[in-house]
């Protein structure tokens, strides 16, 4: 089946399928959308708007009125519905009443996963929150609310001595994007506060500047899940995360090492770092080519034929003259 | 000179910039003050932020000199950290906020820098919004490439007679580089909180130039040829986001052209093996202008049908293409095309003198790619979800090449000269690589409270790959002579994975967390023998905090098998392994007795062993069943901690270590029965660092600090190690707007 009738044939099954959704959709009674469905002329009697909650709830109020969940009741397409503290936390009115906390959605005893479906009733219809409830986050059960205030927080440092070269959230007066994502705390941090394990990468002689600041984590992972393995991003439409500052490696070439595009470019690159030159997932270019190039596996992977890749001379390392491993328009071994 | 001052304006015009940037606003807000409510607050709590009007400004400017001294390997220091002396503007940050939400001109806005001046890596990031009508994103980086390396690209290369042999280089180490690539990226958001329809444009240019070195080996020579690389791209982008009764839409059109304009033009050149009878280049020409091109579309809509199922569907379709033509002239003596039957024989083909050589190639190639994501979640009951993602992909690449050459050699016959001409014109050959790939992933968590949960799923893959080669076969570096006829070969390959993974979370107490996950997959056959076939991931993590998290503790271990006993093409699978362990082991201790003390110290050990079966050369005696393994046993330390010394003195001092001691007592037998190759990189990285911040007054620091980078590598690495000592001493100013006491 050739690309185009792929193309014809997914289009087909996404206009029928966004189809069935739109007429389900229509004849269903309940969306979960509390702050959308629950407009404030509906339940107008249960509502008391954001002002009240700030008699008790001051910090948490001064905090919030910053943040861009605060300003949705300027805009048009939010005008009627609720918005400010009970677009999350439901209905205020009997709970401002009789102060009972019961009267009240509250998130401190839910889990990840309940706090996010809160959070997903606005949020899941953006592209980069879509895949979410299928992401590696979600199935291990790591929540919105584990790296987002919903309520805003100040810069998280203290105003003390920190590293030169690595960012750090140790100066509070260096604000960062946490302040604007409403994040608990600042990329690489946030994200090395789990994944300890790939740290001592980002401090070998060869890595990508994450902790540097020139880098973000979120770069080329997304957070909130997606279609992709390991959660990487996609490049120029469907291309690996790489390509999008590597572009000399995007192709298309005449003669394309296949597996660059096939296989992926961490087959034989290490990303986050690596004490071998180039991030080769070996120190010997050489070992690294011959674990596909030998044994008549003929994929395009003949192995190296005769003397002349004699290893204990000068060809020792394949690059040297196939210098254009990752594909060459004008020589079929990538000579040039 | 030049460059100094231009190094001093691209560190001053930035901080000048921000600083003047928060003065004034401060300055042109002060005769508005907003008046404020007397408002009751907690002693231990001040608000941050400089007023200025309407708007709170948050800020914060570095800027200093960082000194340098290196012992040792400057290459290899460059290569792996490149920081230079001079002056610099460390970082700085820009917050300012309207204070009710309801800014004029933009609610918030925000600009960070770091490592701008003489820094290898310098980057600006920038957010600005109004939240009912716009939001720019900008992001801009700078980074300065160096590779010299010996031990990578340049070993000992022996010829006989010894003294033939050109040794290594640390000037024009090959594949050596001293390039930059600027990247950038510029995103405008309409109407960024509508709920309705959202409007998004972006522009991200590439840049990456500067002069690198390239092998090319022509004529029984390896040559190492100055390069002078130069290419961009541009990706342009538009789209649109919303919803359309219950369905969220979301909409991409991108266009990236790129170019590649790199030259190479040198003169006289010897190549690697200086044996006076080996070929040589009088001169050496090559142009390949390169133009391409990327169109894709992407189209995502998702919706929540009774609250019972989540829908996802993307669609990406992408079309590359790319056309090239090069265009390479060169002279030389001693030319060897290796190609029997030319230059006719007698004379002898060497010695010569290559009055021309020239290949000209033009190149055709696209490549339409798809991708086709289905996900469905169902929501069988509050806690049970059942998940179902279907992907299938397929692409094409399709590459003509039209190749012409033509040489011309004189050499000596008898007492006469004599010159030959060869040459062809007009040979295409054209490769095909066709790729489909189905993927099923069927998956379900549990919810049993807010403490357990858990998680099982199976995912199933099948690929099909095949590879078309038509046309004239023009061997290694196309042919000199035509070859006769046209040849065609097919091939094919197809295989299919099943994989299941499970995992769970639990909280046995509010202060301690454990996940747990694994995944297990098999696949009937391979296309590349170093991915994922036959697999074990097991991935377990906790997280520990004593009451009030004045101490907390990760633990992390990560195992991954990788073994590849798949037959391919007739081999069987003894002959045929791959095997691929990793071990991780991850620990870190964060402890704040008080405000005034904070340490945090990890180590990890992270061991790889990889072996594999393969073909090899070595002394020209063939093994067919060598055994190449790869060592990595790396362990890694970290210690950081902050004093407060005195009210106005803080000191941060901090070490990290890594050392690698790769293959141990381990020795490769390259000449044995079947033959060991060991590979591993034994060596150790560290570097100590220290600061003390001085506060002056309300606005401003005084800082001097101290780094060190020691690296030291194993005789295992090259053939002469690389080891350096840095000593990177540096003084600052850190200027505050907006400080909290």
């Amino acid at each position: 089946m050739s690309p185009h009738r792929i193309t014809k044939s997914l289009l087909l099954c996404v206009s029928l399928i966004a189809s069935v959704m739109w007429i389900a959709s229509g004849t269903s009674s309940q969306s979960v959308d509390p702050g959308k469905a629950n407009s404030v002329a509906a339940h107008g009697d249960d509502y008391i708007g954001s002002d009240a909650c700030k008699d008790c709830h001051e910090d948490q109020f001064k905090a919030f009125s910053h943040t861009s969940h605060a300003s949705l009741s300027t805009i048009g397409s939010w005008k009627g519905k609720v918005t400010g503290c009970e677009a999350c936390h439901g209905p205020g009115k009997a709970h401002a009443e009789e102060g009972d906390p019961k009267k009240i959605v509250s998130f401190k005893n839910k889990s990840p996963k309940e706090t996010s479906e809160t959070c997903l009733t606005c949020h899941a219809g953006r592209e980069e929150h879509n895949n979410f409830r299928r992401g590696e986050h979600w199935r291990n059960d790591i929540g919105c609310a584990d790296c987002h205030s919903a309520h805003a927080t100040s810069p998280a440092g203290k105003n003390v001595a920190s590293s030169n070269v690595f960012v750090s959230p140790a100066n509070r007066e260096k604000p960062g994007f946490a302040a604007v994502k409403l994040l608990k705390v600042g990329e690489p941090q946030l994200c090395l506060s789990c994944h300890s394990e790939v740290k001592h990468q980002f401090n070998l002689p060869f890595h990508h500047k994450v902790l540097e600041g020139a880098m973000k984590c979120s770069d080329c992972h997304n957070p909130h899940g997606g279609f992709e393995l390991k959660q990487t991003r996609l490049a120029t439409g469907v291309d690996a995360a790489c390509i999008k500052c590597h572009a000399d490696k995007q192709g298309p070439f005449v003669y394309e090492h296949a597996p660059v595009k096939t296989e992926g470019c961490v087959s034989c690159h290490t990303p986050h770092g690596s004490a071998n030159p180039r991030l080769l997932a070996t120190s010997r270019v050489a070992q690294l080519c011959l674990t596909c190039h030998s044994n008549s596996h003929d994929v395009g992977a003949i192995e190296p034929a005769g003397p002349q890749h004699n290893l204990n001379a000068q060809y020792a390392n394949c690059t040297n003259c196939h210098v254009k491993i990752h594909g060459s328009r004008s020589s079929p071994v990538f000579f040039r | 000179m030049k460059s100094k001052t231009k190094s001093i304006l691209s560190v001053m015009a930035p901080a000048c910039l921000i600083l003047a940037l928060a003065a004034m606003v401060t300055r042109a807000q002060q005769p508005t003050p907003t008046p404020k409510k007397a408002e009751p607050q907690a002693a231990s709590v001040t608000e941050a932020g400089e007023d200025a009007g309407d708007y709170t400004i948050i800020s914060s400017v570095e800027v200093g000199y960082r000194g340098l001294s290196v012992d040792g390997d400057l290459n290899k220091y460059r290569s792996d950290l490149n920081y230079k002396a001079g002056p610099r503007l460390f970082d700085s940050s820009f917050l300012m906020k309207s204070k009710d939400g309801k800014g004029g001109l933009f609610d918030s806005f925000l600009v960070t820098t770091t490592g701008w001046g003489a820094d290898p890596n310098g980057q600006m990031r920038m957010s600005v919004e109004q939240p009912k009508w716009y939001r720019f994103d900008a992001t801009y980086r700078r980074f300065k490439y160096f590779r010299f390396l010996n031990s990578f690209a340049n070993p000992n290369w022996v010829f006989s007679p010894a003294s033939f042999s050109r040794p290594p280089n640390p000037v024009t180490g090959e594949h050596g580089t001293d390039t930059r690539m600027k990247l950038g990226d510029f995103d405008l958001t309409l109407l960024p909180k509508d709920e309705r329809i959202r409007f998004n444009v972006g522009y991200s240019p590439e840049r990456y130039d500067g002069p690198a070195f390239i092998n090319y080996r022509p004529g029984g020579n390896e040559f190492v040829l100055p390069n002078q690389v130069r290419s961009r791209a541009n990706d342009f982008r538009i789209g649109a986001d919303g919803k359309l009764g219950p369905i969220d839409f979301s909409f991409l059109q991108g266009f990236r052209r790129f170019r590649d304009d790199s030259v190479i033009n040198v003169g006289p050149t010897l190549g690697t093996n200086l044996n006076p009878a080996a070929a040589s280049l009088t001169s050496f020409t090559r142009d390949e202008p390169t133009r391409g091109s990327v169109n894709y579309t992407r189209l995502s809509l998702h919706s929540l049908i009774a609250k019972k199922f989540d829908i996802t569907g993307r669609i990406v379709y992408s079309k590359a293409t790319s056309t090239s033509s090069l265009a390479e002239r060169f002279t030389g003596r001693n030319w060897n095309t290796r190609i029997t039957g030319w230059p006719p024989t007698p004379p002898a083909a060497t010695p010569n003198i290559l009055n021309v050589g020239q290949y000209n190639i033009t190149g055709e190639t696209e490549r339409p790619n798809t991708l086709g994501d289905i996900g469905i979640t169902f929501f069988a009951s509050d806690k049970l979800r059942i998940s179902n993602t279907f992907r299938v992909e397929d692409f094409e690449i399709d590459g003509t090449a039209v190749f012409s050459n033509f040489f011309s050699i004189t050499r000596g016959s008898g007492a006469t000269l004599r010159t030959d001409t060869v040459g062809f014109n007009n040979l295409d050959a054209t490769r095909i690589t066709k790729y489909r790939k189905y993927q099923n992933t069927i998956e379900g968590d549990y919810q049993f409270n807010s403490r357990y949960s858990m998680h099982l799923g199976y995912r199933y893959g099948k690929r099909h790959i095949e590879e078309i080669f038509d046309g004239f076969n023009l061997g290694s570096n196309g042919s000199v002579t035509p070859p006769a006829v046209r040849t065609s070969d097919e091939f094919e390959v197809q295989n299919h994975t099943h994989a299941f993974f499970g995992g769970f979370k639990a909280r046995p107490a509010s202060n301690w967390t454990i996940y747990f996950d694994a995944e297990r997959g098999t696949a009937d056959n391979v296309f590349t023998r170093i991915g994922n076939y036959n697999y074990t991931n097991i991935r377990g993590k906790s997280r520990f905090a004593l009451p009030g998290r004045k101490v907390s503790f990760t633990l992390a271990v990560i195992t991954r098998n990788n073994s590849n006993p798949s037959e391919i093409a007739g081999v069987s699978l003894e002959d045929f392994g791959v095997d691929v362990k990793s071990r991780i082991f991850s620990s870190t201790l964060d402890w704040a007795p008080t405000s005034d003390f904070s340490f945090s110290a990890g180590y990890t050990h992270h061991r790889i062993n990889s072996d594999a079966v393969v073909e090899y050369f070595f002394n020209s005696v063939r093994h067919p069943f060598g055994s190449s393994q790869y060592h990595q046993n790396n362990n890694f330390f970290f210690v950081d901690s902050v004093s407060r010394l005195h009210s106005r003195v803080t000191l941060y001092a901090a070490y990290r270590i890594n050392k690698d001691i790769g293959q141990g007592s381990l020795l490769a037998d390259p000449t044995g029965n079947p033959g060991t190759l060991i590979a591993s990189y034994p060596m150790s990285y560290q570097s100590p660092e220290a600061r003390l911040a001085i506060k002056l007054n309300h606005r401003l620091d005084w800082n001097i600090g101290y780094q060190y980078y020691n690296y030291n590598e194993s005789a295992l690495v090259g053939p002469r190690p690389q080891n350096y000592h840095a000593h990177l001493p540096y003084t600052s100013l850190r200027v505050y707007f907006g400080r909290r006491e």
